[in-house]
């Protein structure tokens, strides 16, 4: 019985699975570790170059894998691929275990693993008791808008149950891996509170050494980590704790912890953090070099296939081009805006409130707005501006 | 050790024949396991409790904290969800120590030994709305429906008297005394949502991923149902108990209002359990108790209680203690309150009308009317209050009496 554990990065973010991996080989030396570099593969990242196997989008037989690098962000194609290194890690060993790339081991495993090979499929909830303080209630309601279970962590075993619930993950997060929690969505985390229900073979990991991080650290302060998350850390930005809300600072928290991320910046600093950090990330512009703004990705994704009609997205060039056609005059806008920002009006009831007639009368308004702010505010090129 | 089971509901009393319905199809099962029926609402002499096939328990032997602010949180339905937690942890008090509760609009079909077996080695029992990835129409938008409004059915539910068993209710309790509310893009859907959580949190909970309960709208284009000599089947396993959520008597063809896709005509076999319990509805008495007033509907002056109303007074949190009972009217009361205009003041310098604080907080919900009268409080004070009179009072719900002349409704 052997299991191996695998994590996701772009390129820019390799140091951080550099330093995952040493802290898992530190207390498993003898466990397996793969890389999945969710970006075109470049010369920044040598595969021969990595103590430890490195893998590409490629080979992890991914089914229509330029709509997903193209429909998603940076962020969703890496968060979107999990299933498959699951599944590509399944197929090597018998069990399998990913974790997030801004974790840190600190501990044996051993429970941890032990707990994945005897049940098909182990979550980890971000919280194991009732709360309690003045912001309980807040603070579960931040849960349930996340998710039960934390994404960081998921451990699947060779079990027929273990690859019905990859399949599903997988099938659910080509289209649905958004954040979008009014309708249930937030990326890949809030499908997994389906799986007890939906799948055979379910462990609840209610392990207080596991996925330790912003969000429970005033329940686990007194138990030693196994391992720490650091979920929303910069480590441009030290100092805070998290990008997202939380009432905790470097201050106020545990001085073991604060340590903890003391450690965790010189680490990452020593595996080339401020070098990569700007490394380009291969999905990120048109052949042309134009950035591709979030909004051509969501029409794109939002078409369902039907983007296929263009060949290869990122090819900017010829009149028959996803990047024309965005550039294009819009149907129904009597050929004054694009189709890119017909596409930004009809996703911003705030627009079409400002500019009730943008294609008419408001039309010189609408226009200095694109030019003043919406060109800012969605990120887009002069190669798009009105 | 003898352990002393019983299964509960809760109505208000224009759906008391949802309770004689389920209670009946139980104890055609189970006679010997006592039924409770939590009535939320006042009784009067509309029923005589003691002819009922139930024990029927009324608030008053419930402890819920500051009784007469949580029952004006929340409009009928909602008030009977918050009441769940305090009613199983009432029965644990009187001695119970297996509870199961089941959601008004059921009916049991088989056989419910097996929760109460699993309740002796477990503390929680579950019932996920679906027990393996949806093949059938439209599986991904149906699969965040229940993202949305919760994973776990509470239309069924077991407790034991442990102590996980009452830390759950505990919990619970804590979270949906105020926030028993629907706002899915805030992580709440009434008291199901917060099931979610439980799982994770509490020891010895049993996820039962069993088919033959909990058939209901949600997992019905998955489940096979048929009928054989008029037993109910599931998947070819006898039903144990059939949901009927969202079903409207007056219109039986529709199924359930939560969804346009499952129709009697679509709905196969399934269709004869429906009619089935339409017709037990109608047996016990669907027509006369659905007129039966609900006794928290209106102010001790007989002005109904609008939605807003509720909402105001649930964002008080703790300032709307200084009122007492909210439904009082009088001096000092909540009614006066929304009645006044944002300083306190029942009209302007000669005598015309102030935008009251009831019609202050309509207007900051919505966008549209800030648009529209951008200066209520000055020059477009009179529009605006021309509107709430022709319009507002439709759109809100709102009695005439928190529009004309409201000093003199006291």
């Amino acid at each position: 019985m052997s299991v191996a554990v695998g994590t996701i990065v772009a390129q820019n973010f390799l140091p951080f699975a550099r330093v995952l991996a040493a802290s898992l080989r530190q207390h498993h030396p003898e466990v397996p570790f793969v890389t999945v570099v969710a970006d075109r593969p470049a010369a920044a990242c040598a595969p021969g170059g990595e103590p430890f196997e490195v893998v590409f989008l490629d080979d992890l037989g991914i089914p229509d894998l330029r709509r997903l690098c193209f429909g998603y962000s940076r962020q969703q194609v890496s968060i979107s691929v999990k299933p498959y290194l699951l599944q590509y890690l399944l197929d090597r060993f018998s069990s399998a275990v990913f974790l997030d790339a801004d974790i840190l081991v600190l501990d044996s495993l051993q429970p941890l693993f032990d707990a994945v090979r005897t049940h098909a499929i182990c979550l980890t909830p971000h919280f194991l008791a009732p709360l309690s303080g003045t912001d309980r209630r807040t603070r579960d309601l931040n849960i349930l808008q996340a998710g039960v279970y934390n994404g960081g962590f998921v451990g699947v075993s060779e079990h027929l149950s273990a690859r019905r619930f990859l399949t599903w993950w997988a099938d659910r997060l080509r289209t649905h891996c958004r954040h979008d929690v009014a309708h249930g969505m937030h990326y890949d985390q809030r499908w997994l509170d389906l799986v007890p229900g939906l799948f055979d073979g379910v462990q609840i990991v209610r392990d207080p050494g596991c996925n330790v991080a912003y969000w429970n650290l005033r329940e686990r302060a007194s138990c030693p980590p196994r391992f720490f998350h650091f979920s929303g850390f910069e480590p441009d930005r030290p100092h805070r704790i998290t990008r997202y809300p939380t009432r905790l600072t470097r201050e106020t928290i545990p001085p073991e912890a604060a340590a903890l991320f003391t450690r965790y910046v010189e680490r990452l600093r020593d595996e080339g953090y401020f070098e990569y950090r700007s490394q380009p990330y291969g999905f990120g512009a048109f052949d042309n070099g134009v950035p591709i703004p979030d909004v051509a990705r969501h029409i794109y994704l939002d078409a369902n296939g039907d983007g296929d009609r263009f060949g290869d997205p990122f090819a900017a060039g010829g009149s028959e081009s996803y990047f024309q056609w965005l550039n294009e005059p819009a149907d129904g806008s009597s050929g004054v805006v694009t189709r890119l920002w017909h596409a930004v009006y009809h996703r911003r009831p705030d627009l079409q409130l400002a500019f009730p007639d943008a294609f008419g009368a408001d039309r010189e308004a609408f226009h200095a707005w694109i030019a003043d702010s919406g060109v800012k505010e969605h990120g887009v090129a002069d190669a798009f501006a009105q | 050790m003898h352990h002393h089971r019983a299964v509960a509901t809760i109505v208000a009393k224009n759906h008391l024949s949802f309770a004689r319905a389920l209670a009946e199809s139980f104890h055609s099962r189970h006679p010997e396991i006592p039924f409770f029926v939590l009535v939320a609402d006042e009784i009067g002499d509309y029923f005589d409790p003691s002819r009922e096939l139930f024990q029927v328990v009324e608030f008053h032997e419930l402890k819920v904290p500051r009784f007469e602010r949580f029952r004006f949180h929340y409009a009928q339905q909602p008030l009977t969800y918050a009441s769940t937690p305090y009613l199983l942890a009432h029965l644990l008090a009187r001695g119970y120590t297996r509870l199961i509760f089941l959601k008004q609009e059921t009916l049991v079909l088989g056989d419910l030994s097996p929760i109460f077996d699993l309740l002796d080695r477990t503390s929680i029992v579950l019932t996920p709305h679906l027990v393996g990835p949806l093949r059938g129409p439209d599986p991904i938008e149906r699969e965040l429906n229940i993202l949305q409004s919760g994973i776990y059915n509470v239309g069924m539910l077991g407790v034991a008297a442990t102590t996980a068993g009452e830390d759950f209710l505990t919990w619970w309790q804590d979270r949906v005394y105020a926030h028993c509310r629907h706002a899915t893009p805030e992580g709440m859907h009434y008291e199901q949502r917060w099931l979610d959580l439980v799982p994770a949190l509490f020891d010895d909970v049993h996820i039962l991923r069993d088919p033959a309960y909990n058939v209901g709208h949600w997992n019905l284009p998955d489940r096979a149902v048929t009928i054989v000599d008029d037993a109910v089947f599931v998947n070819n396993e006898p039903c144990r108990l059939f949901r009927f959520s969202g079903f409207d008597v007056e219109r039986p063809s529709a199924m359930t209002r939560y969804s346009s896709r499952l129709t009697s005509d679509n709905i196969g076999p399934a269709r004869v359990v429906f009619e089935r319990f339409r017709e037990a509805l109608e047996r016990h008495g669907y027509r006369e108790t659905r007129t039966w007033p609900y006794a928290y509907a209106t102010f001790d002056n007989g002005v109904p209680v609008p939605a807003v109303a509720r909402s105001i007074f649930a964002d008080m949190d703790e300032a709307a203690d200084q009122f007492g009972d909210p439904l009082r009217t009088g001096p000092g009361s909540f009614f006066e309150w929304l009645n006044q205009g944002v300083n306190g003041e029942r009209e302007k310098p000669g005598g015309s009308p102030v935008v009251t604080r009831l019609w202050h907080a309509v207007y900051r919900s919505r966008p549209d009317l800030q648009r529209t009268f951008p200066d209520p409080s000055g020059a477009d004070r009179e529009a605006f209050l021309a509107w709430a009179v022709q319009s507002g009072i439709r759109e809100h719900g709102v009695s005439e009496r928190f529009v004309l002349a409201p000093a003199a409704s006291q």
